[in-house]
């Protein structure tokens, strides 16, 4: 049996999982689509600081970096990983967002710098189709 | 910053293109080569295009360089392979030590994706200018993986590491390569399985330098200890007895033992 190339291989994800928030049901979720369709992907582990997420992309070398927040504090959380990335010259790496977010935040949070907001609701097919746009066009 | 990019553009040129010429391969190989082992950023974007194009890295500053120990880690599944890993990475940071990290994880057969997940096992407390981990995926399937593996290492003696840390995908087959790759084999059984007969089956008692027993608070460590022991005994004669060693990693036991034993190998 030969194995399957295909170009999502050879892109990495980092999903993360900021500040104090346990619930990981809906990361690990996207972790196994992801992987059931062909990408690689890196997840942090609970409880990180922006600064951990961010030491572990540079050295990843990842191509896109994705954060789940279920605990209300995406403003701050965010505003500080985006100051990290500007900090670290990886600010050209695309970054999207998912969990519970208000749908006034969502505009907030793009003029902080992320590109896509996923909110409740949405199917993994929506989120998949988006990365393979944003990673593979 | 700038100058960086650039040579990142022109290396995406080299590697599909050019790579296969081979003058033009050496030249690809010098492009964007980090300096120096604090250089994070550029030792990452390497690796990637080790992995990405299949660059083969095997430049040496000197003979020395060949000293530089690759210290593997292997066993099953669940053993407790990552967290012996997080334990030995702290004692060598605790020595002023730099360290670089290489861990394995299982490519899917199917899609090709794969969750490199040895991360979660590791503190994130490490100082992030200290200790260089890189996750790869690997597939036993294609044989390009393990020229990958040694480029990767390779860089890593290049760059001059003081230790260099290897973890297998938890596995008992193809063993012999992963023993080509590293200096010193660390084996992790798996000693909650009391079955002696798949203990002796495997190819990893033959091939370690060392024995970790770990999950000794979970388990007592005399079953596995037996049966290494027999093995040891039935392989008397044809190579030296290996050391065992029993601990509990999340318990901080037995590490220091370990990694102890490890320097007296690198020593000799």
């Amino acid at each position: 049996m030969s194995l399957i190339e295909t170009k999502r291989n050879k892109k990495k994800i980092l999903l993360g999982k900021i500040g104090l928030d346990g619930h990981d049901r809906g990361i690990k979720i996207i972790i196994n689509y992801l992987r059931v369709s062909g990408y690689q992907v890196i997840y942090t582990g609970l409880h990180r600081t922006s600064k951990q997420i961010i030491d572990l992309a540079i050295q990843e070398d990842v191509d896109a970096i994705g954060i789940s927040i279920l605990s209300g504090s995406q403003l701050d959380q965010i505003g500080n990983l985006v100051e990290q990335m500007k900090a670290n010259n990886i600010i050209n790496l695309p970054l999207f967002v998912g969990g519970v977010i208000r749908s006034e935040e969502i505009s907030q949070l793009k003029e902080l710098g992320v590109i896509e907001v996923f909110g409740y609701g949405i199917q993994v097919k929506e989120i998949i189709s988006w990365i393979d746009n944003v990673l593979l066009r | 910053m700038k100058n960086n990019f650039n040579k990142a553009k022109i290396s995406l040129l080299f590697e599909p293109i050019l790579g296969e010429i081979p003058i033009f391969s050496v030249l690809s190989r010098r492009i964007g080569l980090p300096k120096d082992r604090s250089d994070f950023t550029n030792i990452a974007k390497y690796i990637s295009r080790i992995e990405k194009y299949n660059l083969k890295f095997d430049r040496k500053r000197n003979r020395r360089e060949g000293k530089i120990a690759v210290i593997s880690i292997t066993g099953s599944p669940g053993v407790g392979k990552s967290t012996v890993l997080n334990e030995l990475i702290k004692t060598s940071l605790s020595e002023d030590k730099s360290v670089a990290v290489l861990m394995l994880d299982p490519r899917s057969a199917i899609s090709g994706g794969s969750f490199l997940g040895d991360r979660l096992r590791l503190s994130l407390d490490f100082p992030s200018n200290g200790v260089f981990i890189r996750s790869l995926s690997f597939s036993q399937s294609n044989s390009d993986d393990l020229a990958k593996i040694q480029s990767i290492l390779n860089l890593f003696r290049y760059l001059k590491f003081d230790h260099i840390y290897f973890e297998t995908i938890g596995t008992d087959q193809n063993n012999l390569n992963i023993k080509k790759l590293a200096n010193i084999v660390v084996n992790i059984p798996n000693n909650l399985n009391e079955d002696w007969v798949q203990i002796l089956k495997s190819d990893n008692l033959d091939l370690a330098d060392i024995i970790f027993i770990n999950k000794t608070d979970i388990q007592s460590a005399e079953s596995a200890i037996q049966v290494v022991s027999i093995k040891n005994n039935l392989n008397s004669g044809m190579k030296n007895n290996v050391e065992i060693i029993e601990g509990s990693a999340i318990n901080k036991v037995g590490i220091t033992a370990l990694y102890n034993k490890i320097n007296n190998f690198l020593e000799v």
